[in-house]
């Protein structure tokens, strides 16, 4: 039968894990078998997907993407190899969201933002000390490449705006908002009515403050517009943003995207 | 009369008056404001020559600030 180990197609005679380690002389510590880790003896099926890893030990490059995606639903893994998605902003929300994307191993990133880090980012943002001064746009790509250098990754150190939007993300299917002002918000949603109106625009919208984590959801909103959050808790004077509800809301946002790739509803 | 919906809830209106119209008398902060009518975003450009009839449900929605 053929597999697939570390990536590569592979015939084998071998019935199970055992056998296969045994004829491809493979040493391992870690066994994944189709996106789940175990240390059960399984049978081998057609098509199976293997990764054999052996901890501590760096990989060759091209055995190392098959690696990273190892631990990911094998179908969705295909539906990522096409996949070029848009961020708009790169603070909270955006930053999440683009490192939600690359660890999964999104094919293409398509960013925005025209601003740098600076200390009060750091609270919830996936940016570091190191990070501060620098343009959002090389941080993330940096971030990016540390996690996963397998993404190709689109800066653009631009601020949006109704006119250059469309331009800037000609080549995604969905683009995830992740502005901080709401009057943005609300610009991008009009224009999923006209220059991104072949486009699935991803909206978060109340995400500030510590109120419980269950508040925080994804709805429909109109034929192309989804939105995520609680829908109320502005940022304002006493109501902080801080990393857990943001990082909820930005997953929120990221999860939709591999849903809407997968062809699934909310 | 005019008869829609609006964010799930039936409202009667009196007389016909433009989306915009209908937005400042609801008390809607116009510029972080979003409107989808019978499942399509309405462009804001359209929001005062647009009369509320021309839908039958309005979800409107206010956007609020953080990201």
């Amino acid at each position: 039968m053929e597999v697939i180990y570390n990536g590569k197609n592979i015939k084998t005679k071998a019935k199970n894990i055992s056998d296969f380690k045994k004829e491809q002389n493979i040493q391992s510590d870690i066994n994944i078998v189709d996106g789940f880790t175990t240390d059960e003896n399984l049978s081998l099926y057609e098509g199976v997907n293997l990764a054999f890893i052996r901890r501590g030990e760096m990989p060759e490059k091209d055995v190392l993407k098959s690696m990273i995606e190892a631990r990911n639903s094998p179908e969705l893994n295909l539906a990522l190899k096409n996949a070029c998605i848009g961020i708009a902003g790169l603070g909270g929300l955006g930053s999440n969201i683009a490192l939600s994307l690359a660890r999964v191993g999104i094919a293409r990133l398509v960013v925005a933002d025209f601003d740098i880090v600076e200390p009060s980012n750091l609270n919830r943002q996936q940016y570091f000390i190191k990070h501060i001064g620098m343009k959002k746009c090389d941080a993330i790509k940096e971030l990016i490449y540390d996690a996963n250098p397998f993404v190709d990754v689109k800066t653009w150190d631009v601020k949006l705006d109704s006119k250059n939007m469309a331009g800037v993300f000609k080549d995604c299917s969905i683009v995830c908002e992740a502005f901080d002002k709401a009057e943005y918000k609300s610009m991008i949603v009009n224009e999923a009515s006209r220059s991104l109106k072949d486009k699935i625009i991803i909206i978060g919208s109340g995400m500030s403050g510590y109120h419980s984590s269950n508040t925080i959801k994804t709805i429909k909103y109109a034929n192309n517009v989804y939105i995520c959050g609680d829908l109320i808790s502005e940022a304002k004077i006493k109501m902080g943003l801080m990393a857990p509800r943001v990082g909820i809301c930005a997953n929120h946002e990221a999860n939709l995207v591999l849903r809407l790739l997968m062809n699934e509803g909310i | 009369m005019i008869k829609i919906v609006v964010n799930g809830k039936e409202r009667i209106l009196k007389n016909d008056i433009s989306v915009y119209e209908f937005l400042l008398q609801n008390g809607y902060k116009i510029e972080f404001v979003a409107i989808e009518r019978d499942m399509k975003i309405l462009n804001r450009d359209f929001w005062q020559k647009s009369m509320m009839s021309q839908g039958r449900r309005y979800e409107i929605v206010e956007f609020v600030g953080g990201g």
